[in-house]
């Protein structure tokens, strides 16, 4: 391997540096340090995040409103108090990610920009509505997570930019209740084979949101579901079989997949949508 | 650069692209911690960095800057006496080759100061990221267990 490294201690320094030819952000290195050992990257050098103080952190206000550094680990999101207990999927997305080596060092900015189409915390961040706060030198805009990804390990970030900010709003955490579920080829750690994560907001008018991982090419809400689910009290077993069918329709996994294959990812995601929707549904359960 | 290394203080110049794991086992010598994967899949590679476990092929040398990095060197006592944890993977016969037991040893040090009493399921997710070819894993779990006092 053959590169720099270098360790900005402001934003600023941080974002002059990322205009510099082959400089690129460096957070938790787990996906980055793997593709230049494998000659995969033309990275001449690193430029840490960490040190730089506003980048870091998981801030939540009284509204439930909840700010996230991109260098926040997923160590660190699984172990923060309100996300354990408001915002579930998120908490459940960082613990079965890789494994618990990983997690001390593995970043939330980083799982969103490498945007792979399994990435865990974007499917658990899409039912959220989150937003992401963006930055490069001299410009700074708004996007929603929806707006992200744009393909397979792609996303909107021109070069220069990085995440500096992943907001989620307190009326979509307040009283709402999320799961996370998963499936890979193994119990010990893998990718994702297919993943699921469900939002539910009860009340008058009870709200769903579902988004699922390695079935589309990025990480995506599906739409059709959640519309077919608004409204709905409670869901029976002939709504979940109609969430089923929906749910096989509406993906597209690729044939090649090394994790399985559109049958597998169809059939068992379609099962973890059952049970996800049974889990934020159920009122026997605390939350 | 300057970091804590086991009871040792360092200081002195680092290549910035080498790895934490490589700066271990060739510049200071410390072959403990063993080289598997490089790609941080494997496990056998595993420091505690700050008091929790991490792939030292997947951390920067110039990051332990300033911070405080355990390998498996370290368990021992200064006349030799081993970790509860050493002790109990000989008891439990949780060794064979050896390649995987730094970095299980180290997990399990990790884990047992988080946990101290850990549930077998505990156990077997904070060894998730841990590949043994040889013992086929039960041994090693009933070794934490019987360091744990369970």
């Amino acid at each position: 391997m053959d590169f720099a490294y270098v360790r900005p201690n402001t934003l600023a320094e941080l974002l002059e540096l990322l205009q510099r030819d082959g400089h690129v952000a460096y957070a938790g290195g787990t996906d980055i340090l793997v593709r230049l050992r494998e000659g995969r990257s033309k990275v001449k050098t690193l430029v840490d995040i960490k040190h730089i103080s506003e980048l870091r952190g998981i801030a939540v206000d009284r509204q439930g409103n909840i700010e996230i550094g991109p260098a926040a680990t997923m160590s660190e999101l699984a172990g923060h108090p309100f996300i354990q207990e408001h915002v579930v999927a998120l908490c459940k997305a960082a613990l079965v990610m890789g494994c618990r080596e990983i997690q001390n060092r593995a970043t939330i900015g980083g799982n969103l920009a490498n945007a792979s189409p399994s990435a865990e915390t974007a499917v658990a961040l899409l039912v959220y509505d989150a937003s992401l706060e963006i930055s490069g030198l001299g410009r700074q805009y708004s996007l929603p997570l929806r707006e992200f990804f744009t393909g397979p390990g792609k996303t909107v970030l021109q070069s220069g930019e990085i995440i500096r900010k992943i907001r989620l709003s307190g009326e979509n955490v307040t009283g709402c209740r999320s799961t996370y579920l998963r499936e890979g080829r193994i119990k010990g750690m893998d990718l994702a084979t297919v993943s699921i994560a469900v939002w539910h907001k009860g009340g008058e008018v009870p709200c769903y949101r579902v988004a699922a991982g390695a079935v589309l090419p990025t990480p995506a809400r599906l739409l059709q579901i959640e519309e077919y689910l608004a409204g709905l009290q409670a869901v029976n077993d002939q709504h979940l079989s109609c969430v089923r069918g929906l749910f096989g329709a509406g993906v597209k996994p690729r044939m090649d997949s090394l994790r399985g294959s559109p049958l597998e990812k169809k059939y068992t995601g379609a099962n973890l949508l059952a049970a996800a929707l049974r889990e934020v549904t159920d009122r026997t359960a605390k939350g | 650069m300057a970091f804590w290394i086991n009871d040792l203080y360092w200081t002195g110049d680092v290549a910035e692209d080498r790895t934490l794991l490589a700066f271990l086992r060739e510049d200071l010598g410390m072959t403990g911690t063993k080289c598997g994967c490089q790609v941080g899949e494997c496990g056998a590679c595993t420091v505690i960095l700050e008091g929790v476990p991490v792939q030292s092929c997947l951390v920067l040398a110039v990051e332990a800057d300033g911070k405080r990095v355990e390998t498996v060197e370290g368990l021992a006592g200064e006349t030799g006496e081993l970790h509860p944890l050493q002790a109990a993977f000989l008891e439990c016969f949780a060794v064979q080759c050896g390649f995987c037991s730094p970095g299980m040893l180290m997990a399990a040090k990790a884990l047992l100061q988080e946990t101290p009493q850990p549930t077998r399921p505990e156990i077997l997710d904070a060894l998730r990221g841990h590949l043994c070819r040889c013992t086929g894993y039960e041994a090693i779990v009933r070794a934490i267990e019987r360091a744990s006092g369970r």
